[in-house]
């Protein structure tokens, strides 16, 4: 063993124990084979007298165990989304925190693009080796500047279409003569990217906002620019092939121009040319715009894919989803349904599996208005029951928003919004809810939903998991909820209720606050869960004093809300706070809109009684016949009639006026 | 510094060359004393009203034992050679440490702490709450990218936030 030790054997440790085992003995290989052996099915028992079974070995691959840690990591609803910091003061809870740290911190990646643009001379040393192009200012100067066809070439290759055009006009101008192969490909970008520049990539946070932010509101409309760049340089053309009138069909088609799309399309029919699938694709998805009646729509679709039939051409899985969505855009149709059976048929026979925009668009031919009946939802669901999902096309983020609608407001079926519910959190499901304004009407459908239906244990439950972090609800969804605490007795979970509303930044909702405290003071609670109540209601009145004083909104804004207060306070025997409520509404009454209720003023007065004050109770019935409360002559009734106060007789002169 | 012999005389270090090299060596020297002990120590002040931080509170000699460092890279260990750029790395981050200054005015409760994993940069501090949220994540955005962009490599951002300077304070003297 020294030996080897000292010829310093070149990988040090994992050496010396090899070395070690070479120099062992017999007695060793046979514990060693024995322990191997042991591992086997070998039975045992121990002291208790029960069989110990030990499983084989299994053989595991080595990333096995990396698999099973992946497995573990899913959405944790308890922590905020990866792209917040977790840090308790950064973490955003209403709906506008969100959106504003997010659009913010990508705000300062656009400030620090702008600078690396601009002053791209201060970034152009890369010590990395190879050098790292992502990090370094774009190179945007063009390497020919002269109206030559080098030039165009390199404008068509940086997609710059608004810079080409000018070179091909300039060299025109110039009489320079390009070859056909760079026309042709000129041709393509013009029709590709309908003569303009294509509109800049959006950044991922403001993608995912963009509805918000107001940039995807338009329908679809024609845009395609008539006689302009790309028609002009397809009549220069000399020869016209067959590549080039295809191009110059799909970018009509794209950009909605039918009718000199189809006009063309028939020309190569009547030529017998081959049309390429992309076409018939195009075609077919802008056949609804082209015609009138659903008849003929449908016709023209019918007839495109006869004649892609024809030419022999394969559909593939993009032609199958624009036949549904032409006809999801006929979707009252009488023939639609069955149309769209026959497809999905057809897609079957082939073998091209449905993507969630083929189920879509099914959901709306199927479902063509909130009253339609229908269990096609129930056998789609049945289809993708735990399967993992990906996205091929944009529209696959639509399907979860409409099956979840369609459940809501067609079926209003609990069991199967929790089936879709959980199609959505398998794997790496999650990703397809789209952007925010998708997922808010997803969450909002479930969640109201749920609170119609479910009892109370089970609404909270999945209000718990989904709020705050995996979305924040909006007004409809915790209105709602305070109807179903209403309705189910839920009044232990009116604080939790309360703190809800000020994480989401709701508490100057006046509605809602105002529900919320009417649903405090219907009915004395037992004693801990009043003492919250009144804690709340202390908290609201510290508030409108703090804020008031400064001249901020606050939350307790309306005479209603006042009342409900005092109720609370009295119901919780907690006669100061009340009497506090009250003097605070007496002094501050132009902060208030309408007046407390009959009823609030009436348990206040009670409470005056009790304690024996009859000033207080005096003051209070002074006020209510100043508002001209109705309840004024029960009041007084009630304080001439009791028995804890000792009226002096200038008060019983007032009582008597009122 | 091995010819050199240290004696303790009284509560000094005085270090004397031995006789040979100095006859050798035929310079003046006066001894050396070793008893700086002070460098980097706050001093304390008559009204101990002075706020450290635990980091400025422990005396350089306390490196590795209570207090750790503010850069942590593998390009010192022994066997990295030229090509781990330890001089380079080391302008990296006074460049980090400038910008974090310049970007964040007063507003880093803690030194700026620049660790590296593979290509990463984490820079990591406490930041107090005097900002909105909204402008941390602007500034957090704008620092990440713009110090990949100087760096050329990816760096990340990690903060915590902290209310007011008491909460750092560790001691008064």
């Amino acid at each position: 063993m020294a030996a080897s030790l000292s010829a310093r054997p070149p990988r040090g440790f994992v050496q010396f124990l090899f070395n070690r085992k070479a120099f062992c003995t017999s007695h060793d290989l046979q514990q060693l084979s024995s322990v191997s052996a042991s591992t086997e099915r070998s039975v045992s028992v121990n002291d208790k007298g029960q069989e110990i079974v030990i499983p084989r070995k299994k053989k595991r691959d080595s990333l096995s165990v990396l698999r099973a840690l992946a497995s573990t990591v899913k959405r944790d609803p308890d922590s905020p989304h990866y792209k917040y910091v977790d840090d308790p003061f950064l973490i955003p809870t209403s709906s506008l925190a969100k959106r504003s740290n997010a659009l913010s911190r990508e705000s300062g990646r656009k400030a620090a693009r702008y600078i690396l643009e601009n002053y791209s001379q201060w970034f152009n040393e890369n010590p990395a080796e190879p050098p790292v192009d992502d990090f370094m200012p774009p190179k945007l100067a063009y390497t020919h500047t002269e109206p030559t066809e080098a030039a165009l070439i390199e404008r068509i290759e940086k997609r710059r279409v608004n810079d080409a055009i000018e070179v091909y006009k300039k060299a025109k101008q110039g009489n320079v003569e390009f070859s056909d192969s760079t026309c042709r490909q000129f041709l393509e970008l013009l029709c590709v990217y309908n003569a303009q520049d294509p509109p800049v990539t959006m950044m991922p946070e403001e993608f995912y906002f963009r509805k918000d932010l107001g940039h995807e509101t338009k329908r679809p409309s024609k845009t395609w620019k008539d006689d302009g760049m790309a028609e002009r340089v397809f009549d220069e053309l000399q020869e016209k092939s067959i590549e080039d009138q295809q191009n110059l069909i799909r970018g009509m088609a794209r950009y909605l121009q039918t009718d000199k799309a189809f006009a063309m399309y028939d020309e190569m029919m009547e030529k017998k040319l081959p049309v390429h699938l992309l076409t018939f694709n195009e075609l077919i998805r802008v056949a609804t715009f082209h015609h009138d009646t659903y008849e003929t729509k449908w016709k023209q679709v019918e007839s495109l894919l006869m004649d892609m039939q024809l030419c022999g051409v394969e559909p593939d899985l993009t032609t199958f989803n624009n036949v549904l969505f032409s006809l999801s855009r006929v979707p009252y149709f009488r023939l639609a349904p069955s149309l769209l059976l026959q497809t999905l048929n057809e897609m079957k026979k082939l073998g091209i599996e449905p993507s969630l925009t083929s189920w879509k668009h099914s959901l709306v031919v199927y479902y063509p208005n909130d009253n339609a009946d229908s269990n096609l939802l129930y056998k789609i669901m049945d289809y993708l029951e735990g399967k993992e999902l990906t996205l091929q096309q944009p529209e696959d983020a639509e399907f979860f928003v409409t099956a979840m609608k369609r459940c809501c407001v067609n079926h209003h079926d609990v069991e199967l919004a929790f089936r879709i519910d959980r199609l959505l959190n398998t794997g790496k499901n999650a990703e397809l809810i789209g952007d925010s304004r998708l997922e808010n009407m997803y969450y909002s459908f479930f969640l109201r939903l749920v609170c119609m239906l479910e009892t109370m244990d089970r609404i909270m439950e999945v209000y718990q998991r989904v709020t705050p972090h995996l979305w924040t609800p909006n007004l409809s969804v915790l209105d709602e909820l305070l109807k179903a605490v209403e309705l189910q007795d839920g009044f232990q979970y009116l604080p939790l209720i309360w703190t809800d509303l000020l994480l989401f930044d709701f508490q100057r909702r006046a509605e809602l606050l105002e529900k919320l405290l009417s649903l405090m003071a219907k009915q004395k609670q037992e004693d801990t869960l009043q003492s919250q109540y009144s804690h709340i209601a202390g908290q609201l009145l510290e508030r409108f004093k703090d804020e008031h004083g400064d001249q901020r909104p606050t939350p307790l804004s309306t005479g209603p809300m006042v009342g409900h207060l005092i109720t609370i306070a009295e119901n919780s025997t907690d006669h100061d706070l009340a009497w506090d409520v009250f003097d605070t509404y007496c002094n501050n009454k132009n902060a208030f809109s309408g007046p407390p209720s009959d009823d609030a003023m009436k348990s206040l007065v009670a409470g005056c009684l009790e304690r024996g004050d009859s000033e207080k109770a005096m003051a209070v019935v002074s006020f209510m016949e100043s508002v001209e409360m109705a309840g004024t002559g029960e009041a007084v009734q009630m304080i001439l009639d009791s028995d804890q106060v000792l009226l002096s007789q200038s008060q019983r002169d007032m009582l008597a006026n009122i | 510094m091995a010819a050199m012999t240290c004696q303790v005389t009284s509560s000094r270090l005085v270090c004397v060359p031995s006789a040979a090299l100095l006859a050798f060596r035929g310079l003046r020297t006066t001894p050396c004393a070793l008893k700086n002990i002070r460098a980097g120590v706050p001093k304390a002040t008559i009204h101990r009203n002075k706020p450290l931080t635990y980091e400025e509170a422990q005396a350089p000699y306390k490196i590795g034992v209570t207090k750790s460092w503010n850069s942590w890279h593998s390009a010192n260990l022994k066997g990295e050679g030229f090509d781990a750029r330890a001089a380079e790395r080391t302008f990296d981050d006074i460049l980090i440490r400038k910008f974090i200054k310049g970007t964040w005015p007063g507003l880093f409760a803690s030194e700026v702490i620049v660790k590296r994993r593979h290509n990463l940069v984490v820079v990591a501090g406490l930041v107090f709450q005097q900002m909105t949220a909204r402008k941390q994540y602007f500034l957090m955005g704008y620092s990440e990218e713009m110090l990949s962009y100087l760096l050329k490599c990816p760096v990340k951002l990690e903060i915590q936030t902290v209310q007011e300077r008491s909460d750092v304070i560790f001691k008064k003297i």
